[in-house]
């Protein structure tokens, strides 16, 4: 959305699915320019995830090291056109149960010294340190 | 069924390999609970995907990851190769502020 020297700022959406009562806010996480993820915004849990489907998907599109072990290095990322870190994730159930492609931790926002979210635009706004 | 087999395969046959162009809200009504699996075309003034080749829905999610086996793998082509995004999403609507949340949720939280 915006991108200044010391802040990226993006917005969310909110998934209005009823039927589950899992109505998440959600960013699109862009691996490459090949794959956008829906990831889960979450920096009170201390590490990132992943669905087993979704890393099946980036496994089978050769998007992962062939040599990876229990987590796996997501690389080349952007939010709303935005770089942002890489970031190591694992396959966690949460991910699944919520039906996001992902949860990004604290792993990933302690590359930034504040988060803002806007309660009413639905805009995040990450930080970097000054 | 609606009598034509072959009209049905030939439509199920172009929608695996080009697939059906639409903006994301028309395959939010389409496939309204299913998952759906999207070539990205355009975006819109926020970045997110706003139109794009349909290329595979199911209402499990393993039906569009099946659906995207089939495309060839990303990590082969060259850094120059032109390339749509993938976008795999849950076909709910999205409310994008406060406001539309609290209108699309119509007193049902």
């Amino acid at each position: 959305m915006t991108e200044g020297r010391n802040e990226i700022s993006f917005a969310l959406q909110h998934r209005m699915d009823f039927a589950a009562g899992d109505k998440p806010h959600i960013l699109l996480l862009a691996v490459g320019q090949d794959f956008g993820l829906e990831m889960l915004p979450n920096p009170f849990t201390p590490r990132s995830t992943i669905s087993r489907r979704a890393l099946g998907d980036l496994e089978r599109h050769r998007l992962l090291p062939t040599d990876h072990g229990a987590r796996f290095p997501l690389r080349d990322l952007s939010i709303a056109g935005a770089r942002v870190p890489d970031i190591e994730v694992h396959v966690g159930g949460a991910a699944t149960l919520l039906r996001v492609d992902g949860i990004l931790g604290f792993d990933f926002f302690e590359h930034f010294a504040e988060i803002r979210f806007n309660t009413r635009t639905f805009v995040m706004t990450l930080a970097r340190d000054a | 069924m609606t009598g034509n087999g072959h009209i049905e395969e030939a439509v199920s046959a172009e929608e695996q390999t080009a697939g059906v162009l639409m903006t994301v809200k028309e395959a939010i009504a389409q496939f309204h609970g299913e998952w759906v699996l999207m070539k990205v075309t355009e975006y819109d003034e926020d970045r997110w995907p706003s139109k794009g080749y349909v290329i595979g829905h199911s209402p499990e999610r393993e039906g569009v990851s099946e659906a995207l086996a089939l495309e060839p793998p990303r990590g082969l082509l060259p850094p120059d190769a032109p390339r749509l995004m993938y976008y795999v999403f849950l076909a709910y609507p999205r409310a994008r502020s406060l406001a539309e949340y609290h209108a699309m949720s119509g007193g049902r939280d």
